[in-house]
């Protein structure tokens, strides 16, 4: 075993198997998060996205929603969860556990013991019934993913970034859906979706995070026993678009939306990634641009013009992709998108103001350092950074946050280009863009 | 300082009542790098009316006015206050509530700056025309990005069954013909009148020392003399009664029906300590009954009655009105209405399970420890414990006080099927026919 160099106490447990702790006496719960990944691929998502589903629905020991339910607030209210995280090319199975710390129970609460069993149990002990999972249990997450991805459009503008998403990336994995794809449903069956979570249990990387009053020796030791089945990692591979400089498609597309107003989502391409050393210009190019109410998209195209109520930059760096969205009327969309595209071209000139680049280093800085009082936060921060490669800390990423200046983030601006402009416009609306 | 303390959590806020008649709570936790500040102001949605000294004549207000406040006071004239608060690498927000204005920053160290900055930022205004004018523009947009979102028109149109013409049941935003009727001087009057040390309160959690607070407080408010001077004006807030359950429909480009049902507390009016405790077992018979542990959520969910992602339920209790709300998204509202309704018919009837209960009990205390691992969790649990009269770390102790009985006497004065509101929202194309049951 190897202690590795991060954040957080790292531990290599066994091939491709981390465990990540933060020891911390002053927290009042306990907080676990397993992370099982692997490539994303077509197909892979819609059944991971069910296998989560249904490892939430029961183990043999407690085979059923309610039994698990009930057990969990037994555990006085421990927060449970199984979902899908993904970052650029790669997909994980997400496992969270957090409970109560003991101090504050009363005495004879064996509580953690019987946390490490149950998470056990619902990644390897999960209910199953002649060689996969129940079947009538298969059939009703089926139908519940189905209309939960069809109510999705529900929120516009969450549709709007969807959709932007979804034609800029034909065929790249980011352009997948967290929550799968409906005509993938009628394929997937029980017994091939328990063999799906064996062969990821057993090839895809796992990463554990522990925060709270704990012992990294201990934890190496009850983590190390928790791995009690054959594992054969296979290789995640590296990130292909390194050093790549992206192409842009430059396309314009017009939708009609059931809503009360437009949505504008403009996709845009960076060669910069989260281990590439442009990272924190990136980062703070985000910030300068639109991410934050100090933004200038906030400031120039909301307050000065009163053309939107949101209106915000967004970085999605492990996929190289940003992406600015708004809610606007239709007949401001050509103003809306030359203001957009106008903030941007004065970064990438050099038209920062020296206090402007300070104030976003000291924010994004400020945030960093604040991950200390935000286990979950401070896990997903390493996890995105060791996922990339970087091996980068925080304060690695503060010194090159301190260190970036104008013309650094200038390039990262003229770095960015436009991809697809996508404007989900209300019926009625639509002549009137057009024109 | 007065302090009150946890013994079982370990905690202490600090707290006094400044002679401006400013209240400061801290709770400080010294291994933390980071603090998280509130600045409450006592002015909110639902005061339509201000009340100046003893006369018996009121100001009417329009809707919105609170929320057009908060939004406007980011404005000094030099430019926008956030600016200031990012040199120093702090956070800020703003956000408007039924009954308050809270204004919020945090930050690691600089606590001294960022107090001055959030006094100015509540305290000190600057309203010109050309800037409200804009901000009527960019409200009116809020207004029409939200006018499609099912959870927001189901959540105003469910109070709307249960309190019809109350100023609750609009749009915290106001709507667009109020927002025409807001002007600088209204502004200016409403900043004036409300915004003073006596209608408000600064709670903070985290990397602080509660004298060096008081301390920085009373500084920050020699910058301000207006404030320590009562203005005489107030608003009056009455006590919301509600009426027997009605039913609204309507269509909304949605995927699929939206089913919201509503129970309003036909005894409002408490404050304090009773009123936690009131809201806590109302709470803990909505988890026994309804929660994902429950016979309901079971049966409900495996039959696709339910997901698990849309449906919830919340208690408001507030000292001048108090709601309980649940629902979500389904394929069939009328199948979900029936199961609540006879769920709800068979626990007043015959009460509720002592096991269902301990386990709601369990998982409440669980949420209320939780709450301490957080600085921003932890200022607004202060200030809600303190904005009804109650001490700032009253929860856990009241927690444990409430019994199996009282949960079941709040289940049968609120959650009544008889007194049950139905807000339905429709996909539209199928909003001629699909309301569900006739009202």
């Amino acid at each position: 075993m190897r202690e590795q160099a991060g954040d957080l106490g790292s531990f290599e447990l066994g091939p491709a198997t981390y465990l990540h702790v933060d020891p911390r006496d002053d927290l009042k719960t306990i907080r676990t998060e397993l992370l099982v990944t692997e490539e994303l691929r077509p197909g892979r998502n819609t059944r991971l996205a069910l296998v989560a589903r249904l490892l939430e629905r029961g183990t043999r020991r407690l085979p059923g929603l309610r039994q698990v339910s009930r057990f969990v607030d037994e555990l006085y209210g421990a927060d449970f969860s199984v979902s899908v995280e993904r970052l650029g090319a790669y997909q994980a199975l997400r496992v969270t556990l957090e409970t109560v710390d003991p101090r504050f129970l009363p005495p004879g609460e064996a509580l953690q013991e019987r946390a490490f069993e149950f998470l056990h149990d619902v990644l390897r002990d999960p209910m199953v019934d002649e060689g996969g999972f129940p079947v009538q249990a298969v059939a009703q997450e089926k139908a519940a993913l189905a209309n939960l991805i069809a109510s999705q459009g529900n929120d516009k503008l969450a549709y709007a970034q969807r959709r932007c998403r979804q034609i800029m990336g034909a065929g790249e994995p980011w352009a997948l859906s967290v929550l799968g794809e409906p005509d993938d449903l009628p394929a997937v069956d029980a017994r091939g979706l328990l063999e799906f979570l064996h062969e990821l249990l057993q090839h895809g990387r796992i990463d554990v995070y522990l925060s709270g009053r704990l012992d990294p020796a201990a934890g190496v030791q009850q983590w190390s026993a928790f791995f009690d089945w054959p594992r054969r990692p296979r290789p995640l591979r590296p990130d292909r678009d390194r050093g790549r400089v992206p192409s842009a498609a430059c396309r314009t597309i017009r939708e009609p939306l059931d809503g009360s107003q437009g949505r504008l989502v403009l996709g845009y391409r960076t060669p910069i990634g989260i281990a590439d050393p442009q990272y924190a210009s990136l980062a703070l190019l985000n910030q300068l641009w639109g991410a934050d109410a100090q933004s200038r998209l906030f400031r120039v195209v909301r307050e000065q013009s009163g053309l939107c109520y949101h209106i915000a930059s967004d970085l999605e760096a492990a996929s190289r992709l940003a992406f600015v969205s708004a809610g606007i009327e239709p007949r401001d969309y050509e103003e809306v998108v030359a203001r957009i595209g106008d903030e941007l071209g004065r970064i990438a000139a050099g038209q920062v103001p020296e206090e402007d680049l300070r104030s976003a280093s000291a924010l994004l800085q400020t945030r960093l350092m604040a991950l200390d009082e935000d286990p979950a936060g401070l896990a997903l921060f390493d996890y995105q950074q060791r996922l990339a490669g970087s091996g980068r800390t925080r304060a690695d990423l503060c010194a090159a946050l301190a260190a970036a200046t104008v013309e650094t983030v200038a390039e990262a601006a003229a770095g960015l280009c436009l991809d697809t402009t996508y404007l989900a416009c209300p019926r009625g609306a639509e002549l009137e863009v057009a024109e | 300082m007065n302090r009150a303390s946890d013994a079982c959590l370990g905690e202490s806020v600090f707290w006094e009542r400044l002679a401006s008649g400013l209240g400061v709570y801290v709770l400080p936790r010294s291994t933390w790098r980071r603090w998280s500040a509130l600045l409450a102001v006592d002015f909110g949605a639902l005061d339509r009316c201000l009340w100046w000294g003893d006369t018996a004549t009121a100001q009417e207000l329009p809707a919105g006015v609170a929320h057009f406040l908060e939004h406007r006071l980011f404005e000094k004239g030099t430019g926008d206050i956030t600016e200031r608060f990012s040199a120093h690498g702090l956070e800020v927000d703003a956000d408007t509530a039924f009954t308050h204005t809270g204004f919020s920053c945090s930050g690691r160290g600089s606590f001294a700056t960022g107090l001055a900055l959030l006094f100015e930022l509540a305290f000190a205004a600057h309203f010109d025309d050309a800037g409200v004018t804009r901000e009527r523009e960019i409200i009116a947009h809020e207004i029409r990005l939200s006018a499609d979102a099912p959870d927001w028109v189901g959540y105003f149109q469910a109070l709307e069954t249960v309190f019809p013409g109350a100023p609750l049941v609009e749009d915290i935003a106001g709507t667009p013909e109020s927002l025409e009727r807001i002007d600088a001087p209204l502004l200016r009057r409403c900043h004036d009148a409300l915004y003073r040390a006596t209608n408000a309160a600064l709670y903070v959690c985290g990397d602080v020392d509660p004298e060096t607070v008081v301390r920085c407080c009373e500084q920050q408010l020699r910058r301000y003399p207006r404030l320590e001077v009562p203005s005489g004006a107030q608003v009056r807030r009455p006590v919301v009664s509600p009426r027997p359950g009605g039913r609204r429909v309507s269509a909304l480009p949605v995927a699929r029906p939206y089913l919201t049902l509503v129970f309003g507390d036909p005894e409002a009016g408490l404050s304090g300590p009773s009123l936690l405790r009131r809201e806590m077992a109302v709470e803990m018979a909505l988890y026994a009954l309804f929660g994902p542990g429950s016979a309901f959520y079971c049966a409900a969910y495996e039959a696709g009655l339910i997901e698990s992602s849309s449906f919830g339920f919340e208690a408001a209790i507030e000292p001048t009105f108090g709601a309980c709300l649940l629902g979500g998204e389904t394929s069939e509202p009328a199948k979900l209405e029936d199961a609540v309704v006879t769920t709800l018919d068979r626990a007043c009837r015959f009460g509720l399970e002592l096991a269902d209960f301990e386990l709601a009990r369990r998982k409440m205390y669980g949420d209320l420890v939780r709450v301490y691992d957080s600085a921003d969790v932890c200022v607004d649990a202060l200030h809600s414990a303190v904005s009804c009269g109650a001490g700032p770390i009253d929860f856990l102790a009241i927690h444990q006080q409430v019994s199996l009985a009282e949960a079941e006497s709040c289940l049968r004065s609120i959650l009544r099927p008889e007194g049950c509101g139905v807000s339905l929202i429709v996909p539209a194309e199928a909003s001629a026919g699909a309301a569900g049951k006739s009202a």
